[in-house]
């Protein structure tokens, strides 16, 4: 299949795949929501988001050629807020998470979803120890040919829980920036996607990533329903009572990720 | 405090008349059928997933396009309130849905006008997850909310109880145990030892059983539903899983098993949907069609045990559980 072809195909399969269609993001106007389930939202997308440099830069490291770089290089210099008044994408995000009501000082210590540490982990595992065109595979068609259509459902849920335009700047930028990102995306696939190992490649990467946000959507629904629920019925046992007892929050996984190098032992010592 | 009100709520069907979800009067309903306007209600009328509404909207269609759900929830709780008026407890009992009309916002609007106040809960689920009794209590929550902000507050009905729940509760694993008996009571020892019995539950996504106590209560029930009708030994299978996720839902799958079992050398099976409280499309699709056919395309005898319905022994177990809640509140 010509590059093209494929790259037609995969983002089809992007747009109609169960992570980026989940019932939570297209209840979002059915189901009436309120500002606290976004704020139970908010804490729990603000790990991804302030991971996702991380990711990039992982594979940036790994990147085979120089030009293999350039969209990621392109993407990053986004991330760390060159077209969002120097913010970086998780200090633009930290405006949301104070109109949720969250304070400063929560937003390393808010406890994680397994879901949500799982797909920290996933992309971790697969841009430093996959191939180099599995991880722009993830990073590349999986998150942004996929967030255009997902932020734009959360859009419309956060405007009809009465949040003001400013206040959820990050959602509209992103989409904007994504639709660019995806666009430089796609002529770089282009020139990738060149041959039936590659195309598999990208596509498996592409799922991986798409699978694990699959398990972030479960698991986001998982706490908004169980938060709102005490919310309402303190008294009550929910149906995750004793789980959170073993959920780590953003500092706590940040503090135990290490990223090595491997010198030769050859050179070592070597002035 | 004195409970005025019962309301339960269960996951709900299509009906013959329009849910009016999606527009004020039928003629304007979006949708091509009430099967498809309720599955893409499930899914959240999400684009992505019509090939998901495309594959199950037929299971509807074809018994008819409309599900049993609602009308046989409706006789069970009718039974209840029949049995609190005989315990004494002369309250009247509502019931509302997550999926379908009546929704709990009509239903508390209703409440509302007969002045009652303050109402106990009853969640038409055996097993606890986060998207089963939490989004329930939290779907009511919302509800209210909804109508305190239309009728204000002290209008507003309000929940001030739920029931606990009921999995192992020696009414509903009698029901189980009566449904057994309808279906296979007549067998002798050899042929009950010789067949698999299989109790399943609706798959829930493996991220979400990971952090409830769903499996963990489903094998509770199933296992002293299995000793009630004294089995030796038993299966717990889980089912209707959407063929379009990617991630890994509650296992083993009831058609897996089957094939399994007849590796085994299994020649019959029994199965009861332990997991469901009524034989609705999911139980008389998935299991009495799709896996019946694939049972006997592997030359297996298939049975299936009715649901537990408004069988006395479960209104029992429901009207115990009620009449705790009351009491409970009183003391509160």
């Amino acid at each position: 299949m010509d590059a093209a072809a494929f790259l037609e195909d995969l983002r089809n399969e992007v747009v109609n795949h169960a992570g980026v269609g989940h019932s939570l993001l297209g209840r979002m106007e059915i189901d009436p929501r309120a500002r606290e389930d976004f704020k139970i939202f908010a804490g729990q997308h603000y790990a991804l988001v302030g991971m996702f440099c991380r990711y990039l830069e992982l594979l940036m490291i790994r990147a085979p050629r120089s030009q293999d770089k350039v969209w990621l290089a392109k993407v990053l210099i986004d991330e760390y807020g060159d077209r969002s008044d120097d913010l970086d994408h998780a200090e633009h995000y930290q405006i949301f998470m104070k109109a949720c009501g969250w304070g400063e000082s929560d937003y390393d210590q808010i406890k994680l979803h397994p879901a949500v540490t799982g797909f920290i982990a996933e992309h971790l595992r697969i841009c430093s120890e996959e191939p180099f065109l599995v991880g722009l595979g993830a990073v590349g068609p999986g998150h942004e040919w996929a967030i255009p259509t997902m932020f734009d459902y959360c859009i419309r849920g956060l405007r009809h829980a009465g949040f003001a335009d400013n206040e959820i700047e990050y959602f509209t930028l992103h989409c904007e920036q994504d639709i660019d990102h995806g666009n430089w995306l796609y002529e770089a696939l282009l020139r990738f996607a060149d041959t039936d190992e590659a195309q598999e490649q990208i596509r498996k990467g592409c799922l991986m990533s798409l699978a694990a946000r699959e398990q972030f959507w479960w698991g986001l629904s998982d706490k908004i329903n169980t938060g709102r629920m005490k919310d309402r019925h303190p008294n009550l046992q929910s149906a995750t009572a004793g789980s959170e007892d073993r959920e780590l929050c953003l500092a706590e996984i940040k503090q135990q990720i290490h990223i090595t190098h491997s010198i030769p032992d050859v050179v070592k010592g070597v002035q | 405090m004195s409970i005025d009100f019962i309301l339960c709520i269960g996951f709900g069907g299509p009906t013959n008349e329009c849910c009016k979800r999606r527009c004020d009067k039928e003629a304007d309903c979006p949708f091509d059928s009430r099967a498809a306007c309720f599955v893409s209600g499930i899914l959240g009328d999400n684009p992505a997933r019509q090939a998901r509404v495309d594959e199950v909207a037929p299971h509807y269609e074809h018994f008819g396009g409309t599900s049993p759900y609602n009308q046989l929830t409706e006789e069970q709780t009718a039974a209840l309130e029949k049995q609190l008026a005989d315990a004494g407890h002369n309250l009247p009992v509502f019931v509302s849905y997550r999926h379908w009309a009546p929704w709990t916002t009509d239903v508390l609007k209703e409440i509302a006008a007969k002045n009652l106040k303050n109402g106990l809960l009853l969640i038409m689920a055996p097993h606890q997850s986060s998207v089963s009794w939490d989004w329930y209590i939290k779907t009511v929550a919302e509800a209210e909310e909804a109508l305190a902000e239309e009728l204000g507050d002290d209008a507003c009905p309000h929940i001030v109880q739920v029931a606990n729940p009921w999995w192992t509760d020696t009414g509903y694993i009698a029901a189980l145990r009566g449904r057994l008996e309808e279906c296979c009571g007549d067998w002798d020892a050899a042929r009950k030892e010789s067949a698999a019995f299989i109790f399943t539950a609706h798959a829930i996504p493996k991220t979400i059983e990971d952090t409830s106590p769903y499996r963990q209560q489903m094998q509770e029930t199933a296992a002293a539903a299995a000793q009630a009708f004294g089995l030796d030994k038993h299966h717990i299978a889980f089912q209707s899983a959407p063929d379009d996720s990617s991630i890994p839902w509650s296992s083993p799958d009831i058609c897996s098993l089957i094939k399994e079992l007849h590796q085994d050398g299994v020649k019959e099976v029994v199965l009861q949907a332990a997991g469901f409280l009524v034989d609705h499309i999911e139980v008389l699709y998935d299991l009495d069609l799709e896996a019946k056919e694939l049972a006997e395309s592997l030359g297996m005898q298939f049975h299936r045990a009715a649901c537990v319905h408004a069988h006395d022994d479960f209104v029992a177990c429901l009207a115990e559980r009620v009449i705790e809640g009351l009491n409970a509140a009183v003391e509160a």
